[in-house]
């Protein structure tokens, strides 16, 4: 049952406040020279956040190891695909993960995580139509009215 | 079915060495799949959720793949809240993975709530002919930590369902576990084990 749901475990399971502090004091102690786990850790809490600056702040961390780290550019790109995915950033979550995909087509975490993002932006894309089709159909109405007014005019 | 949302929930963790097995063993149990081949490592964690009935009672497990490698470890005791249950695995043909267990016991003991269920397991059992750890001694190890055993084949099949059985098993034994993982579940915090959630900042 249900095992073969997209599911991303990280993207539901924020850390406490005082977790993501630790994470973060940890951090801010090594100040200019941080070290590369370090700051993995906390990018990685602060992409598990359910708030947005939180979430922009993770996003920002992990571009920079992923510049800087070749070694790490794996989980560095299911992090950024998680943390936009997040954001609502479709477009850039599906480009991270189909970069990590490209690498590794049978990591069932990126497969899945795919999942999730085609999902939202199929939920999206028809919300968008409703909200498109009731322009339409609103346009219709006043179009309508002002041909019948612009039609009583014209009598 | 609408009714498995009101199965009662265990947490199950899974953690050792990378590349021990630990998501070949989970995949070929969830989802009866193996597949050597195309295996990676995995990122951070993965999860699965399967229904499992022991002595006539539905449980819904829920399913904690954790990375084995070292990157992640400093991560990984916030995966520990709220867990009924810990499944070492460690890979027989492997001697290294075997050692590095007494390590791995540690962790899921200071991490783990008081009463987890522990369930030792040796895996790659079809690997027979380059087998580097015996049986008895990983059955020796996990009686040291009051712990069940048993060796698997994700391959083969062998064995593949009798952690997961055992382990849900011996949780439903003990209400006091059941009961405690939920109202416990947001006491455990990562402050208090600050050294080893902060150290692993070295590398």
């Amino acid at each position: 049952m249900g095992s073969n749901l997209p599911y991303a475990a990280d993207a539901e399971s924020p850390l406490k406040p005082a977790e993501l502090a630790v994470l973060r004091a940890q951090y801010e102690k090594e100040g200019e020279h941080v070290g590369i786990q370090t700051k993995f850790n906390f990018a990685w809490g602060l992409i598990k956040s359910n708030l947005r600056p939180e979430q922009q702040e993770g996003v920002r961390l992990l571009s920079d190891i992923f510049r800087t780290s070749p070694e790490r550019r794996r989980e560095c790109l299911y992090y950024l695909a998680l943390g936009n995915y997040k954001l609502g950033n479709y477009a850039e979550a599906r480009r991270y993960n189909d970069l990590l995909l490209e690498k590794e087509p049978a990591n069932l975490q990126a497969s899945s995580l795919r999942g999730l993002i085609d999902d939202k932006v199929a939920k999206e894309g028809l919300m968008g139509v409703a909200i498109l089709s009731g322009v339409a159909l609103a346009a219709g109405v006043v179009g309508s009215m002002i041909f019948k007014g612009m039609g009583k005019r014209a009598k | 079915m609408a009714s498995d949302e009101s199965l009662p929930m265990l947490k199950i963790l899974m953690i050792g060495p990378s590349g021990a097995g630990k998501s070949a063993l989970l995949i070929r149990y969830c989802d009866d799949q193996f597949d050597t081949e195309s295996s990676t490592a995995t990122i951070g964690v993965d999860f699965k959720l399967k229904k499992l009935s022991v002595h006539g009672k539905a449980y819904r497990l829920n399913l904690l793949d954790t990375a084995g490698q070292e990157r992640f470890r400093t991560l990984s005791n916030s995966y520990y809240r709220g867990a009924h249950g810990v499944i070492l695995v460690y890979d027989i043909s492997s001697r290294d993975s075997f050692n590095a267990m007494e390590r791995w016991f540690e962790e899921a003991e200071s991490n783990a709530m008081p009463g987890a269920v522990m369930y030792l397991v040796g895996s790659k059992m079809d690997r027979a002919t380059n087998r580097k750890v015996k049986y008895e001694e990983g059955e020796a190890l996990a009686r040291n930590h009051g712990s069940r055993f048993c060796e698997v084949s994700s391959k083969t099949k062998e064995n593949v369902r009798k952690p997961f059985i055992e382990i849900v098993d011996l949780i439903s034994q003990n209400p006091e576990l059941l009961a405690a993982s939920n109202k416990r579940a947001g006491t455990v915090t990562v402050g208090e084990s600050e050294g080893s959630f902060g150290s692993g900042c070295a590398c």
